[in-house]
């Protein structure tokens, strides 16, 4: 007989095969949604590909909103109502279609583009830097990711392509990990332009040196979590969602079946050394990441703890004698890989003096003070009309 | 941005505080695919999120809800939708009064507004913001694959309504069973470990042991329990 105000064991045990949903902030989740449906898509729809009946130019632009009905994040007004799409027929394919984070509600706004050409060419007239959206091209097996905070233009030229890693025996091991996590640094972290990289930065004006925006590590953490999704098929990337908010860890774990054991899993700890601290606080810092992949493993399960310290310190001096010899100790892999800082923009002072020593024509600039000055005083005189 | 002098009272702090916990759960329940809520299954996730934000480390707001025979009802709610309603920060339709003898209820159907979405995100940049949305999103997340996505065979899930759910929550059928016209989650401190936390805990426990799961994973398994209960 079940007490209504207290939970049987036997109830609870039913939760037996329960397992993480997706994990990490809401986009980052909605990315790997997409990874998700991808792969399901194709298996469902594998006869048609092998037939050749998915056409090199058909593409399907997935975006993020909270609200795809009321609030879908693109100008309406010209197009039909939308069409409520069900994310496991698999059948869709085509178009733009504006999807919450789970994608249990999917709204179809354009049923379909002409090629990829005209998809990309409404991305970059009708979307915007702030949104996260994702381009599948079908017959590639490839996916254009849009996060937040990427300009469009760039992002076209330089696009985040995630191919999904479909082969069946795929292996997931320490190894396998750690080479695609230098995979993931070299294009997308290395470079002040690597994909990731340049939403990390906030340039300013020389002399100033560019600096580190809040959380870099959860930025990363949002960057590798579809891109192990996608090459690590089988395997379940989960990440602490608990910690996130004040920043003291940001970890991702690949879980995965083992024969002979429940699971098997191999932690990884993300930490960047911030060039506005002291060195005293980033090794500090870098060391805390060592001690942290050390303390989560899970006895019987982890195989490998990783700390993967990203240096984007300004002078990149040696810390690496200092931090392995403690990493061994810990029996954690220590991964330490820079991060270029982005050279400060030229400063408009210099602009200024090369304009200062050119013949006489009146500047532009000074043409546009003198007018603003006119309209300051002619609203002054309305003001002061207005006030009588 | 400068900062503008404003004194509040402690009243209206708590009346504030309770419109952003009901434009965020409203935000919360379109942002997971719930979608709209008619008013009795709004109010009994409202009761079902005071009962629960503890294991978020998150204090409830001390309201209470009247018994009536349409599940739980918060005046405090059905003002703050008011409120929210007329601001165009959150949607009303199927708006209709409802016969009672003390109290003028209404009955309707709520459901975000782009405006009211834009407030939350303004609302979930401060520290308490985000953690509060974090929390009703999670359990909103959990409402649709607990409930909504459940998988496993259940004769009787089609006619299994969300309020039925919700109304399972061991935390309301303690309150519904104590006499009196209120139902209320904690009275004093003594009350901070609701039937609900319990059972919170309890899951969290069980599957920790197995594998590793976030918090939004126990608000789901939870409520699947809920639902196996009223199935």
């Amino acid at each position: 007989m079940t007490n209504a105000v207290t939970l049987a064991q036997s109830e609870i045990k039913t939760l037996a095969s329960k397992t993480a949903e997706i994990s990490g902030t809401p986009t980052a989740r909605f990315s790997q949604k997409v990874v998700e449906y991808f792969n399901h898509w194709i298996d469902a729809n594998q006869p048609s590909i092998d037939k050749g009946h998915v056409e090199l130019d058909r593409v399907l632009i997935l975006l993020y909103s909270q609200s795809p009905s009321k609030d879908p994040g693109i100008d309406t007004e010209s197009l039909g109502e939308p069409e409520r799409v069900f994310e496991t027929s698999y059948t869709l394919s085509n178009g733009l279609t504006v999807c919450t984070e789970n994608f249990h509600v999917m709204m179809s706004w354009i049923p379909s583009f002409k090629n990829a050409n005209a998809a990309l060419t409404f991305i970059s007239e009708k979307l915007h830097v702030d949104q996260t959206f994702a381009v599948l091209y079908m017959s590639q097996q490839r996916i254009w990711l849009h996060q937040a905070g990427e300009d469009i233009e760039e992002w076209i030229s330089n696009p985040n392509i995630i191919k999904l890693n479909r082969d069946p025996n795929q292996i997931v091991d320490p190894t396998a990990i750690i080479k695609q996590l230098e995979h993931f640094h070299k294009r997308y972290l290395e470079k002040a332009g690597g994909i990731t990289a340049r939403t990390l930065w906030d340039i300013h004006e020389e002399p100033k040196r560019s600096t580190l925006r809040s959380r870099p590590e959860q930025q990363i953490q949002s960057g590798l979590l579809p891109f192990l999704g996608a090459e690590f098929r089988h395997a379940g990337a989960v990440v602490d969602e608990e910690i996130h908010i004040n920043g003291k860890r940001v970890d991702i774990r690949i879980v995965r079946a083992s024969p002979g054991l429940p699971q098997v899993s191999t932690m990884v700890e993300l930490k960047v050394l911030d060039p506005s601290d002291s060195q005293q606080k980033n090794i500090e810092w870098a060391r805390s990441g060592i001690t942290q992949a050390d303390q989560y493993k899970v006895p019987d399960e982890t195989d490998a703890a990783i700390a993967c310290i990203y240096d984007a310190r300004y002078d990149k001096s040696d810390i690496k004698t200092e931090l392995q010899g403690y990493a061994d100790e810990k029996v954690v892999t220590l991964l330490l890989a820079n991060m270029e800082v982005p050279p400060p923009r030229k400063a408009k002072a210099a602009a200024r003096v090369r304009a200062a020593s050119l013949p006489t024509a009146p500047s532009k600039k000074a043409a546009a003070k003198k007018a603003a000055a006119k309209k300051a005083a002619s609203l002054k005189k309305l003001a002061t009309k207005k006030r009588a | 941005m400068s900062s503008i002098g404003i004194t509040v009272s402690r009243a209206e702090q708590e009346r504030l505080r309770f419109i952003r916990w009901v434009l965020l759960l409203v935000n919360a329940a379109e942002a997971s695919g719930v979608g709209s809520l008619q008013r009795r299954q709004f109010h009994s996730l409202l009761f079902v999120s005071f009962a629960s934000s503890r294991f978020y480390g998150i204090e409830p707001l001390r309201q209470r809800a009247q018994r009536t025979e349409q599940g739980p009802y918060y005046r405090a709610a059905h003002i703050a939708l008011g409120v929210l309603t007329l601001s165009g920060l959150v949607d009303l339709k199927d708006f209709r009064p409802h016969p009672s003898p003390k109290d003028v209820q209404f009955e309707g159907t709520f459901s975000a507004t782009p405006k009211g979405l834009a407030v939350g995100r303004r609302l979930a940049e401060t520290y308490q913001g985000e953690l509060l949305y974090q929390f009703l999103l999670d359990l909103c997340l959990g409402t649709v694959s607990g409930v909504l996505e459940d998988k496993s065979p259940a004769d009787s899930k089609a006619s299994v309504s969300l309020d039925q759910v919700f109304e399972e929550d061991l935390t309301y059928r303690q309150a519904v069973a104590r006499p009196g016209n209120q139902l209320f989650v904690e009275e004093s401190p003594e009350d901070q470990q609701t039937p609900t936390l319990n059972g919170l805990k309890s899951i969290d426990a069980f599957l920790k042991q197995r594998t590793h799961i976030n918090r939004k994973d126990v608000l789901s398994a939870y409520q699947t329990l809920l639902l196996r209960r009223v199935a």
